[in-house]
């Protein structure tokens, strides 16, 4: 397989959000109709004109401020959202860690959680079953495996969550700050994980974080986005420097 | 290895119904769970459980059998079994139905977090309420057993209109789903409307007491037709009304064509909302 791949392409993409949609009901419709067309919608624009590419293999931060529109760029990869305009293209399948515990249910087992959180992930039953040995010693839980996910801490679901997640043999892996969770031997425990999976070279890596640090030490590239608009693209150490100095400035 | 997937995403991403269901067969041990969280959720923490599955249809039944046929009276003959296939079907209908409006409000948890096609979430509503149905069915047999009421193969018609059924009550589901995470007020008049067509059904009536001149009217709408086919296998034990059967086919059809594509335009507009 040819390395350069191009896996992730976005092309001049903007994503628009319809404040007024919020609350959608007969009455706003009627509003609509009978106000005057000057009183337009408001609209809030996530992402303006953002073209970037992400190649086979690469392990890729995405970082910006809050509100930059950085989670809004995962949810376009993900396939969750939708462009307003511009053409977003994947190739592969995709594994998204948006936010861990989702999909998890309180008053089913762990165990039991293990089969509905990970089909939600596109994993089989069968599959599921082959793993859940791992999957309980990696996330540690050892008896409590057995009980209702609502004793659990949320530091506990985190763990489950992360776990289940990262059984998925997905060719693109999307994570969101999903490394912050548990405590310090966890998080270490993660990124040794992570490293694994980098190390095969055959999944592309995409997270949005606001540690510099992480984004420093375990990426190739960074995609630094400001805005709504993109600043810049290029490797991890060029980029945070620019961005830790801008950001003292403000 | 196999060809990597390519998937293009604009504004306007093209309808490929091939694309949606090859989508969704990859998540069919999701669909499995969904719909076995379902089945136990329903009567978690009830004493009687899975009984209540028997236990409800046959209460109703009783007050519905004790109204019609012991206050009024009825020339419908072996009412009991004519009733039950109509109040079973009707249950079908509205347990999904009524909860189609605020299915992926409901479910914004899973929506807004982890990508999987949004039909298997309608597809698993179905399923529950088609494995419930199914249940509350087999006490039909056992009433006509107990009746003597003539048992016939045309019998064997009722898991094709089951399916036929479920394939109708999923293009409505497309639609109101969608359109009613948008339109949050859609839950109240779809209930509302409901409530009505329970009247307009020939659920505790026949079709036939209504004047040849607007029978018609009754049988065109849908849970009317899908009630007479029932009745046609079970009830009077012949084949199913072949006009019937095509234009409840048909119907279906068009409305599932034109529902799916208004659900794949809503579909990004949806998971924003939501």
């Amino acid at each position: 397989m040819n390395k350069d791949e191009i896996i992730i392409k976005f092309e001049n993409v903007s994503k628009t959000y319809h404040s007024s949609l919020r609350s959608f009901n007969i009455r706003e419709i009627f509003a609509r109709v009978l106000q005057p067309k000057d009183s337009k919608p408001k609209e809030i624009k996530s992402l303006d004109n953002v073209s970037f590419e992400i190649y086979k293999g690469e392990t890729v931060a995405i970082i910006g401020q809050n509100g930059s529109g950085k989670s809004t760029a995962l949810k376009l990869i993900a396939g969750i959202s939708g462009p307003s305009e511009g053409k977003v293209t994947i190739k592969g399948e995709i594994t998204s860690m948006l936010a861990l515990g989702a999909g998890l249910h309180p008053d089913f087992t762990g165990r039991e959680n293990i089969f509905l959180n990970g089909s939600l992930f596109g994993m089989s039953n069968n599959y599921l079953s082959s793993r859940t040995a791992d999957i309980i010693e990696f996330s540690e839980l050892g008896e409590k495996i057995d009980q209702p996910v609502r004793t659990y801490s949320s530091g506990m679901m985190a763990r489950l969550s992360f776990s289940i997640a990262i059984q998925v043999q997905a060719e693109i892996l999307l994570i969101d700050e999903v490394l912050a969770v548990g405590d310090i031997a966890f998080q270490e425990k993660c990124l040794q994980k992570f490293e694994e999976i980098k190390k095969r070279k055959e999944t592309t890596i995409v997270m949005v974080t606001h540690s510099l640090k992480q984004a420093e030490e375990h990426c190739s590239k960074v995609i630094w986005i400001q805005n709504s608009k993109l600043m810049k693209v290029g490797s991890p150490k060029e980029i945070v420097k620019e961005y830790t100095e801008i950001m003292m400035h403000h | 290895m196999t060809e990597p997937k390519i998937i293009i995403t604009t504004n306007k991403t093209p309808f490929n119904i091939f694309q949606i269901y090859a989508d969704t067969w990859k998540y069919r041990s999701f669909l499995l769970n969904l719909t076995n969280r379902e089945l136990e959720m329903r009567y978690k923490g009830s004493f009687l459980g899975i009984l209540w599955n028997f236990l409800n249809p046959l209460l109703s039944l009783a007050i519905y059998f004790f109204v019609f046929s012991r206050i009024t009276q009825t020339a419908i003959p072996n009412y009991l079994v004519f009733l039950f296939i109509g109040i079973n079907a009707w249950n079908f209908s509205i347990q999904v139905l009524g909860r189609a409006c605020d299915l992926f409000p409901s479910n914004a948890g899973f929506l807004s977090k982890v990508y999987f096609p949004q039909e298997i979430l309608i597809i698993s509503l179905i399923a529950s309420g088609a494995i419930n149905y199914l249940i509350s069915f087999s006490l039909i047999l056992i009433l006509m057993l107990i009746t003597k009421a003539s048992i016939t193969l045309n019998l064997l018609w009722f898991p094709f209109l089951v399916v036929l059924h479920s394939i109708f009550l999923y293009a409505t589901c497309l639609f109101l789903s969608s359109v009613g995470a948008i339109i949050r007020d859609l839950s109240y008049i779809v209930n509302t409307l409901l409530s009505l067509l329970f009247f307009l059904t020939p659920i505790i009536y026949s079709a036939e007491t209504i004047s040849k001149k607007y029978a018609w009217i009754l049988n065109a709408q849908p849970f009317a037709s899908i009630i007479s086919l029932y009745r046609d296998i079970v009830h009077a034990g012949h084949h199913p009304n072949w006009h019937l059967l095509l234009y409840f086919c048909l119907f279906t059809l068009i409305w599932y064509l034109i529902s799916h594509w208004i659900f794949n335009r809503l579909r990004y507009i949806v998971s924003d909302l939501i």
